[in-house]
Parts: C-alpha cells; structure tokens; sequence
C-alpha cells in the first residue's frame, strides 16, 4: 500500500511501520520538518525489498532509499546527515555547529546505533515483537541480559543528562532524533526504564513531544498505541490489550 | 599538547584511526591500553568511555570516543592536510557517508564474528566454532558480491577517489585476510580483489601493520 504526499523535488521509499521496526521514521519526521516530499511505502512482508528493481537501487535489500533528481543515496544515517547538511540553515541545526560539537553528535549517534540499538534494543524489542506475533511465550533468558543492556546505557544516559539537555549537547541533534522512535517503544514495553530516570524521562518527554514527531506518527498505520509517554500502569494495560 | 589517542594494537578499531593519522599527516601520541589485563574495564577508564572500549582520542580539552566518529572528527579538523578522505562536494560527501555505514552495518558485523571465530577464539586458548564461521562468512560472500559490482563500476567504494570509506576497511580485511587466511574470497572476485591490493599497499597501512607485528 502506498501513500503519496505532495512533494517538491524529494522522492523517499521507506517502510514507516514502527512495527516492522525499522528505525527509519526518524528520516521522515526529520523531513517533515523542512520539507514535503513523496514517500512510497515499501512492503517488507511481500519481500518488495528483494525484487530486482528494487535490488537495483539498494543491493543490500534495506530501507529507505533517497532519491532527489538523479541522485540517490542510502543508509539513514548518511541520508540524515545529508538532509541536515543541505537544509542546516532551515531548521534545526541536528549535526552541531563548530568541530567539538559534531564531533560528540557523530560519537553519541554511533554510541546510540551500537550500544543502544544493535546490541540491546533491537534484539530485544524484535523478540517482543515475535513472541506477540508467534502468539508464543516470550523467551525470557534472552531478553534478560539485552535489558540490563539497555539499563547500563539509559543509565550512562542518565549521567550525562544531569549536565546537559540533550545527549550530545545542550541542543536537539542527531541522535535524540535517531533513538526517540526506539524509546517509544521502550515506554510500551518495559517503561520502568525511563520512568526510573528522572533525567532520561525528562528528555524522553521533550523528544518525543516534537511536532514532526507527532506527525510522524500520525502517519504510521502500523502503531496501534496513543504516544505516550505512560506509566508502568498504562503501559501495562495496552501490552495486554 | 597534541593528539593523543589511547588504545591497542590488538583492536582494528584503533588501528583504523592511526591509518588515518598516517594518511593526514599529523603527530599523535599512543596511550597503550592493555586489553589483556582488563584496563579498559576499570573504573578511571570507564569514567572516560563508560562502555569500555578502545580507541578514545583525546584533543586539547575533547574527549572523543567512537572510532568512526573520530575518524569523521580528524577529517573534517585536518581538511586540506595530507590525503583528502571526505570527498568534495556535498554529494560526494553523501556517498562516502553511505559506504562508512555500509562498512559498519553490513561488513563490519560478519567480519568480526569470524575473525573473532578464526584469530582471538584460538588466541585465548580456545575452540574455533566452526559453524558460526561457516554462517557469517555466507554472509560476507554476499556482501562482497555487493561490493564487486560496486568496485566493478568505481574504482574506490564512494567514486573514483580513496576516502575514509575504504580506509574503514583496512585493519578488520587485514585481520580476515592475512591473519585469517580467509583471502580466497577476495581473490575470487576481482575488482573487490584489485581494491584491497590498492588500498592494502598504500604507505600508512603499511606503518601501521609493521608496529603490530
């Protein structure tokens, strides 16, 4: 299924389902935040990402793919950075503004792709995403260790937001943009995690109250849940629901 | 003070950053820190990469941790000394991007696994797991079959022109390819083939792979 929005010059295939788990809406509520553009649903479940003309465009079968003209770029995070680079003058500056700055964005979005992402959250949510759709119990000796992953790196989190506002800095940048979508997840799954943060669930709340956030989700079929953020209690209900 | 940056030679992480001060030109100081006595686990290391790991880079009052974040961060400071890594235009720029997390979400993970397999597991005393070799290294033969036609069509991974892209993948291929003595996949495909032999005799990798023999 495809949904079309007016657009400019931008052209964007992406598979904006936060079920799916793919971390990518983060490129479209960026996005949204400077311009329109069309975004063309890919269907992962069908296996589109695999078809030839699709291979053509991104080999490694992933989403998204960027396309503006005849230029087309994948990878999010080199998407993101372009966008941020060529618009950075339009709306928020996410990438950071003098060396020192980018420098500690580019260290906290790859912190947040490789502590955060690929070695607690997205294995754990993906089993919580299983288990739900096998209809099966949850496998508890897995998600037992990549909690206390995520505990570590929320508390690391913690610390470093007792001195600034956001995690690279005491401004919006890259990677509070990359990891709010994750986070919304978190605060279904196990909220405790941010509730217990006072920092974290401060920044938490800032992120994820971003109009382009909202607006993403808005967009996204695949969330059966309001926003957020809940309390143990809320969330509780609407796991069960 | 200048550049200082704290790791080990044991680590392609770190040793990707010292290629690239080769390749800019520009002094450092190493900090060696011993991984096989768990220094990069106590509590003063902590405090400056609270995940553990090695190399952090430390610049005048920056504290900088990430290898490719260092690496971006030197690339951009030292624009226009030594070897040009970023490419020229925003495009360019783009497209480097794209193959720095290209090497990092799609070659970087099966590579490690299998050297981890084939070179550290036999290094600590320890049995090879055959099966996970056999599984990740089905992995990279697709990937490097990306990678051919890539190379097939460019000389380098981003265009026609070496940057931080290619030389992203020069201590962990060094790692698979000659301590591993798993070439044969390269060596089946001759552009990716041709790139490696490139890239692995240009004189800062060379340096650098002397000081860890």
């Amino acid at each position: 299924m495809t949904q079309i929005f007016q657009s400019r010059r931008l052209q964007e295939y992406c598979s904006c389902s936060l079920q799916s788990n793919r971390p990518l809406c983060r490129l479209n509520y960026f996005l949204w935040q400077v311009e329109d553009f069309d975004l063309t649903l890919v269907d992962l479940k069908a296996r589109e990402h695999f078809s030839p003309e699709y291979l053509a465009m991104q080999p490694f079968h992933q989403v998204p793919v960027f396309e503006s003209g005849d230029f087309r770029l994948y990878e999010s995070r080199a998407i993101v950075r372009y966008i941020a680079e060529k618009y950075k003058d339009a709306g928020p500056n996410i990438l950071g503004s003098t060396l020192e700055e980018k420098a500690l964005v580019n260290q906290w979005v790859d912190v947040e792709a490789h502590q955060f992402n690929d070695f607690a959250f997205a294995p754990w949510s993906m089993e919580y995403y299983l288990s739900w759709m096998m209809k099966r119990p949850l496998n508890e000796a897995l998600v037992a260790p990549l909690y206390e992953k995520l505990g570590y790196f929320l508390d690391v989190a913690e610390k470093h937001l007792s001195k600034t506002k956001y995690l690279a800095g005491n401004f919006f940048s890259m990677v509070d943009l990359n990891i709010a979508p994750s986070l919304l997840r978190v605060s279904v799954l196990q909220p405790e995690l941010i509730n217990d943060r006072k920092n974290v669930k401060q920044w938490y709340e800032s992120i994820t109250s971003r109009p382009a956030f909202k607006k993403m989700l808005e967009v996204d079929e695949g969330w059966r849940f309001p926003y957020g953020p809940f309390t143990n209690e809320e969330a509780q209900k609407l796991r069960t629901s | 003070m200048g550049i200082i940056v704290l790791g080990s030679y044991l680590s392609p992480y770190t040793l990707r950053v010292l290629i690239e001060l080769e390749e800019l030109g520009v002094d450092y100081e190493l900090k060696l820190v011993n991984l096989k006595q768990g220094e990069h686990r106590t509590p003063e290391f902590l405090k400056m990469q609270p995940f553990g790991q090695v190399p952090v880079l430390q610049d005048g009052e920056l504290t900088l941790f990430e290898s490719r974040a260092i690496t971006r961060y030197l690339a951009e400071k030292f624009d226009g000394q030594g070897t040009p890594l970023l490419g020229k235009s925003m495009k360019e720029k783009a497209l480097v991007n794209q193959w720095v997390e290209v090497e990092s979400q799609n070659y970087d993970r099966p590579l490690i696994s299998i050297v981890e397999q084939v070179v550290w597991t036999p290094s600590w005393g320890k049995t090879t797991n055959e099966e996970i070799v056999a599984a990740e290294m089905a992995k990279l033969e697709k990937v490097l079959d990306i990678y051919e036609v890539q190379l097939t069509n460019h000389k380098y991974l981003a265009g026609d022109f070496f940057s931080l892209a290619d030389l992203g993948h020069l201590p962990g291929t060094h790692l698979l390819v000659n301590i591993g003595k798993k070439g044969a996949i390269f060596a089946a495909r001759p552009h990716l083939n041709a790139w490696w032999e490139d890239i692995s005799s240009r004189p800062s990798f060379k340096k650098i792979m002397a000081k860890t023999s």
